[in-house]
């Protein structure tokens, strides 16, 4: 499948453009970091308060940093995607990028439960209270994906590059 | 002859300076008279070739002109050349695990620092409302050792590229922007110390000089970053 996928993208149109514009990569890389600074600033915040720590902070205006997390996220799936469509043969067998991916689609997971079991009551959590265990257990499963998506994907070009 | 002294001390390794000094003694000569005239100096930066002649028979002295090539091949930057030397460059750079550990501790150390400025930053300039400016007082402290982290890794792999990096607009830009972006941020926590409960208050007006540091604080942070991602590219 994924031979299938890189040989579909190579030599099209955004894998031509990618490689032919000299000054993207370095555009892109930096987007990249741009990205992953607000992603991950707003999320340390967040799963900090969500562990039940920061209490100074109202855990309703957690809301306000979660639109950050979404443009950092945004900006670095653009980047990202472009990035593999530029190299999508080196990307696909390296074994640091698949397991960012998979920490990825954890993290996305981990979202979605705090979206359906957490978020509906946090309107009546004490706002400058302690946070329950599921609550907590979100935030640190938060907190060491994106950890360790940041860590593998930096580590690309260095393992399990086939 | 002191135009000569300062002529040299800016091109030239000391020590080459100093046989050059000596040269003239070994031949009853006043170290460093106007007798010793250096005809023609020329410091080719990469080849590390001087040429020069004594006055006094104008003969080219070959054999100290191989001293000084010796000598000036150690290069003109010891100390980052020694750097490259140290126990702790080869493990960064020759070493299996050296450099992916210090570039991960580098890029976590990163997201930490520039991660909450960069939140603190658009609080002060009130593009986020409603986050509490005390809880940034506790967070101050995870910036710094987030800062310390960087320090740390950032320093082993200087050494790992020393005389590469050291040359490099963008590395000097990055250096300059993370140093002007610390100071920055130490003038905004003194002022968060005073003005958080205040600024904690809603709707409560924040001073144009702290939203001007916030805005500098980006600027920093994010030049950084450009600064940064570039030095591999030029």
């Amino acid at each position: 499948m994924m031979e299938s996928l890189v040989q579909a993208i190579e030599g099209g149109a955004i894998n031509t453009w990618v490689l032919s514009t000299y000054w993207l990569w370095p555009l892109l890389e930096i987007i990249h970091f741009i990205g992953l600074s607000l992603l991950l600033g707003s999320m340390l915040i967040v799963d900090l308060r969500l562990a039940g720590y920061l209490r100074q902070i109202d855990i309703m205006s957690m809301h306000r940093l979660l639109p950050w997390a979404a443009i950092g996220f945004a900006m670095n799936m653009v980047s990202g995607f472009l990035f593999f469509f530029g190299d999508p043969g080196r990307y696909s067998i390296n074994i640091g990028f698949r397991i960012k991916m998979v920490l990825v689609l954890i993290a996305g997971l981990n979202v979605l439960v705090f979206a359906l079991k957490i978020n509906p009551l946090i309107g009546n959590w004490e706002p400058h209270g302690d946070t329950p265990g599921l609550a907590k257990a979100i935030a640190w499963i938060s907190l060491s994906t994106w950890t360790g998506v940041l860590l593998l994907g930096r580590l690309i070009p260095y393992i399990g590059t086939g | 002859m002191k135009l000569l002294v300062a002529f040299l001390a800016e091109r030239v390794h000391p020590d080459v300076i100093t046989l050059i000094s000596s040269f003239g003694s070994n031949r009853g000569l006043e170290p460093f008279s106007p007798r010793i005239s250096i005809i023609a100096v020329r410091v080719l930066r990469n080849a590390h070739q001087i040429s020069y002649r004594h006055d006094d028979g104008g003969t080219i002295c070959r054999q100290s002109a191989r001293q000084i090539k010796s000598i000036n091949n150690r290069g003109e930057m010891p100390v980052f050349e020694w750097l490259e030397t140290t126990a702790l460059a080869i493990w960064v750079g020759e070493s299996l695990w050296g450099y992916p550990i210090v570039l991960g501790t580098h890029a976590i150390g990163l997201a930490i620092v520039v991660g909450i400025f960069v939140m603190l930053d658009l609080c002060m300039l009130r593009v986020i409302r409603g986050v509490s400016f005390n809880a940034f007082l506790s967070l101050y402290l995870l910036a710094w050792i987030g800062l310390l982290l960087n320090v740390i890794s950032g320093s082993a792999l200087f050494t790992s590229q020393a005389t590469t990096f050291i040359e490099s607009a963008p590395f000097l830009i990055k250096i300059s922007a993370v140093f002007a972006g610390v100071i920055v941020g130490i003038f905004i926590q003194r002022r968060l110390k005073l003005r958080a409960a205040d600024w904690d208050n809603a709707d409560t007006h924040i001073e144009s000089s702290a939203t001007a540091l916030a805005a500098l604080s980006l600027v920093c942070w994010i030049g950084a970053i450009f600064a940064g991602r570039l030095i591999a590219y030029l």
